[in-house]
């Protein structure tokens, strides 16, 4: 009878508005699915998965609203099969397709079908995908807007005379590259003019050798480049908003490892030209939606390269230091929603590292290592966030990429950021096959690194360094299978008791008399 | 961590590693005081975390490290907090076996013809043994197996343990002749 003075008061409401678009499919697998589900969650939006059968049990699978199944099969047949997907869609009947990253997320093609099936693509138009994601267009068009672009050969260069002239032109020293090329080979540096001649011949032969085309491109040689790109969203109606740039320098074969957010030698300047530079692009393309645009930084010259027309991987490190959440922008924005704040409210702060914890083995040039996660820990606390698809038990398939988890870390300076990171990695356990946490742990640990002397090549130049364990890890390695072994010596077998005792019961009988026999 | 005291126990043991690259260390472990030396070196505390599935994790000195540990006869793969060593138990059979193609050596492995456990051995190192004599006491399948020398010579090298389970094509002793 007193409960009259308990009266409820219905509290105001403080979630954030309801997107436009009321459900979607989620065209992807691993975190970037979760990490979909959980910005569409909290934007009030049905969320189905397509799901190959291998990811059927993945938690993405298990924790979206619905699954589709898109059956067995490679990733070619799932994920990439462009009609399998609107099927899909539509016999979910949702209104959107969220690409995520990788598959068809950047295919102009995918994004052209979803128009004509009057399905919202999550990402932008199929014409300014095609563009961008063009290199000769952003190239041309970045010309034309000056923007700075590696300074080059038009086109294929066959003859030295060509050769010497060109490379007279951009300065040396200069990178003759095989046309049909890729992975490093008929790649030449020229420092002078006095050895072009040779190695320009060499690295047409090697060319014709290896591709059966000896035709070359001339450009450029930066000799310490960093990568370093701006992220930025533009929405239907025209606004720019950019989040300032990443410093993806710690990469090998152009396969990012560790990310930071801000970079640490961008000047003021050259970030205003490179936002202003990236602002003109998007609008050349009549772009819409969240993009990236990469370049390089050599020095106090930055160049344009390219422009990802999709979400990225490292996008949490630009969350944590500006507190906006891009794949929820990303969707609004696909939903003709205008971005609701100016650049003026756009604020940055402190410093945020991500470490891309994959199941490779990096003393075996980072071969993919999948395998059964027998126990997990994730690292939490302070400044640290994990995005990750994994749970104990679950079995890290063959056929797909090797990212496992995503830890970000962030803190006030660059130097609480490592800190927390280092304390991060040394919380973690994932047992079960190697991971990538052991080069993460000698990277944030290396001199230079912390130091911020870091550029494209550098884990290719730290080598061993990095890739190989250190001395004390291998003393810990030798200590830690002495004591096993002894212990094995000492206590036979004891837990194994149970687990032979199965085999014994089953079908190994047969095959135990014929080799006693 | 509490150990029974059950057959063959052994409060220290010695023993030889060998590293990728070549290297041998001496490694001494003791039960007693749960520490070990490498190389000679100051002892360094250990214990290692066990659950139902088996040992999971090691910790040595003050650092916890996740493990997965196999073993095949003298090779151990160990997945230690993330990375993957490949290390060899040094015994004067592991040596000769990588140094088997030269032809003079004149041992002979005694293997276990299928899984089982030594309920017991008749033999000890360097006791002299004929063809037939029986070697160990092999407990497979609830039957007493005996493993008996195929050769005549002196044994070299003793690799199990009363008790120890060993699984099948297990290299038991060394016989030199």
């Amino acid at each position: 009878m007193f409960s009259m003075a308990f009266r409820r008061i219905t509290p105001r409401k403080r979630t954030a508005k309801k997107s436009k678009i009321k459900s979607m499919l989620i065209a992807n697998r691993g975190e970037i699915a979760l990490r979909i589900i959980r910005a569409g969650w909290e934007l009030g939006i049905r969320c189905v998965i397509a799901s190959s059968e291998t990811d059927i049990d993945s938690l993405p699978s298990r924790v979206a609203d619905s699954v589709y199944n898109l059956g067995p099969g490679s990733a070619a047949e799932t994920y990439l099969d462009i009609e399998k997907i609107i099927i899909a869609a539509k016999k979910s009947n949702v209104e959107a397709i969220h690409p995520g990253y990788g598959f068809l997320s950047e295919n102009a093609k995918f994004a052209k079908r979803c128009e004509e099936e009057n399905i919202i693509f999550i990402g932008p138009n199929s014409d300014s995908m095609e563009k961008l994601g063009d290199k000769v267009w952003g190239r041309r068009k970045a010309k034309e807007l000056k923007i700075p672009t590696i300074p080059g050969s038009k086109g294929v260069v066959n003859d030295v005379q060509t050769a010497i002239k060109i490379s007279r032109k951009i300065g040396f020293p200069v990178l003759i590259k095989a046309a049909a090329g890729g992975g490093g080979r008929g790649m030449r540096v020229v420092e002078n003019l006095k050895d072009l001649k040779d190695s320009f011949e060499s690295a047409q032969s090697e060319a014709k050798l290896a591709f059966g085309d000896g035709s070359c491109f001339i450009e450029r040689y930066l000799s310490k480049p960093r990568h370093i790109e701006i992220q930025a969203m533009r929405d239907s109606h025209g606004r720019f908003i950019h989040l300032y740039e990443r410093e993806c320098s710690i990469q090998r074969r152009h396969q990012k490892l560790l990310e930071e957010a801000p970079s640490l030698t961008v000047s003021n300047l050259m970030r205003k030209r490179m936002i202003n530079s990236s602002k003109a692009l998007t609008k050349a393309a009549k772009y819409h939606g969240v993009c990236t645009v990469e370049f390089l930084v050599d020095g106090k010259n930055f160049y344009f390269i390219e422009v990802n027309t999709r979400v990225q991987v490292e996008h949490p490190v630009t969350e944590k230091i500006t507190g906006i959440d891009i794949i929820r922008a990303g969707i609004r924005i696909a939903g003709k929603e205008r971005i609701p704040f100016s650049q003026r409210q756009v604020r940055r702060s402190g410093h945020a590292i991500e470490c891309r914890i994959n199941a490779e083995d990096p003393r075996f040039g980072f071969a993919p290592t999948p395998g059964k996660v027998e126990e997990l820990i994730l690292p939490a606390g302070p400044g640290i966030r994990v995005d990750t698809h994994l749970c104990p038990g679950y079995t890290v398939p063959s056929i797909y990429d090797s990212l496992i988890a995503k830890v970000i870390s962030y803190g006030r300076t660059r130097k609480e950021a490592i800190t927390r990171m280092e304390r991060a990695l040394r919380e973690m356990v994932v047992r079960g096959f190697t991971t990538t946490a052991p080069f993460h742990r000698r990277l944030l640990a290396h001199k230079s690194f912390r130091n911020g002397k870091i550029w494209t090549r550098f884990v290719e130049y730290q080598g061993s360094r990095l890739t190989e364990p250190s001395e004390e890890e291998n003393k810990e390695s030798i200590l830690a299978a002495a004591i096993l072994l002894a212990d094995e010596e000492n206590h036979p077998n004891v837990e194994k008791d149970s687990e032979e005792e199965k085999d014994w019961n089953s079908n190994q009988n047969e095959e135990i008399e014929e080799s006693w026999n | 961590m509490e150990f029974k005291s059950e057959r063959g126990n052994r409060r220290k043991l010695e023993l030889k590693i060998r590293d990728s690259k070549g290297k041998i260390h001496d490694i001494s472990v003791d039960f007693g005081t749960n520490t070990a030396t490498f190389n000679g070196e100051e002892k360094i505390p250990f214990e290692i975390i066990r659950r139902e599935q088996g040992v999971v994790g090691i910790i040595i000195g003050e650092k916890r490290m996740p493990v997965n540990y196999s073993r095949d006869g003298i090779r151990i793969e160990l997945l230690l907090d993330g990375t993957k060593f490949k290390l060899e138990r040094e015994t004067s059979y592991s040596f000769l076996t990588r140094t088997k193609d030269d032809g003079s050596s004149g041992l002979i492995e005694v293997r276990s013809p299928i899984p089982g456990i030594i309920s017991s051995i008749n033999v000890n190192e360097n006791k002299k043994v004929k063809e037939g004599d029986v070697l160990c006491i092999l407990q497979a399948m609830k039957m007493e197996n005996e493993i008996a020398s195929t050769a005549k010579g002196k044994i070299k090298e003793l690799l199990v343990v009363e008790g120890e389970r060993v699984s099948s094509d297990q290299v038991l002793m060394i016989i030199e002749n």
